[in-house]
């Protein structure tokens, strides 16, 4: 039943995507607002919150990648409305991957410097899942 | 776990992103290779420039993929790459279904509908 297996992985997809792009959401929203907080124990509080969220978005791309794969019959770029998802969905993988293990192996208290350069990267991690999730949304629903 | 200064945890991470991204390529080449014998071919989407067209994409997805497959090429249903038939003889089959075989759509999808969809299928091409 190949067709009901199609049906089965386009929704898969649909479903997996968004645990990654809540998630990534998330943890920018908590540790951008733990870096502006003055008081040292909130702004911990608010970036323990970012950093789970931020693991929890990268164990889950996994499954959105995996799935998208099974969609897509292993097509890794495509054409059309294809490749501009996929043109934003690899970044963004690499990326949120790329943050998640710069967060769990970097020292618990990062300069503030260091942090900021992290925020900045992760804000374009969101603006490419974005861009991703609404080309993808484009591409399996349209209006 | 140990934990790295910044510049080192910078490193750790570049390498952790390219061994995934190496990881989805390697495991895309297999997936690859175990779908290279079957009937179903490893296709991609077709580029649907057209407005008409990407609308009859839309309703493919909607309608048809359960039984053609998302890339067309045939699960349940037949193949739709390369159709001989006429327009005309497409958009009967659309609006009047095939007994015992395909459900009319007639009712379901207006004129502008069935003209877009047999428009995209005119795009599929192998």
């Amino acid at each position: 039943m190949m067709g009901i297996s199609s049906i089965f992985w386009t929704q898969a997809h649909g479903a997996a995507t968004h645990f990654p792009i809540a998630f990534l959401f998330g943890a920018a929203l908590f540790d951008a607002i733990g870096f502006f907080l003055p008081d040292p124990s909130k702004q911990r509080s608010f970036q323990a919150t970012g950093y789970w969220l931020l693991i929890l978005s990268g164990l889950s791309s996994f499954g959105a990648v995996f799935s998208g794969l099974a969609v897509s019959r292993s097509s890794l770029g495509g054409t059309g409305s294809l490749l501009q998802h996929h043109l934003f969905a690899w970044p963004a993988f690499a990326l949120i991957v790329g943050l998640t293990s710069w967060r769990v192996v970097v020292v618990s208290t990062p300069s503030r410097r260091a942090f900021a350069v992290y925020l900045s990267v992760l804000a374009i991690t969101c603006a490419l899942i974005g861009a991703a999730g609404w080309s993808g949304g484009e591409l399996l629903i349209g209006h | 776990m140990k934990k790295l200064g910044e510049g080192r945890a910078f490193v750790v991470a570049l390498l952790v992103s390219c061994v995934s991204l190496l990881t989805i390529l390697g495991v895309t080449f297999v997936l690859r290779s175990l779908l290279a014998g079957k009937q179903s071919q490893v296709t991609e989407l077709r580029d649907v420039n057209d407005e008409v067209a990407s609308h009859g994409r839309r309703i493919f997805v909607k309608h048809c993929v359960e039984c053609h497959g998302y890339d067309a090429r045939g699960e349940e249903g037949s193949d739709l790459h390369n159709l001989r038939t006429g327009d005309a003889l497409i958009r009967q089959v659309i609006t009047g279904g095939i007994k015992g075989v395909m459900p009319a759509y007639g009712k379901v999808l207006n004129d502008t509908d069935v003209q877009a969809l047999t428009l995209y299928l005119r795009t599929l091409h192998s």
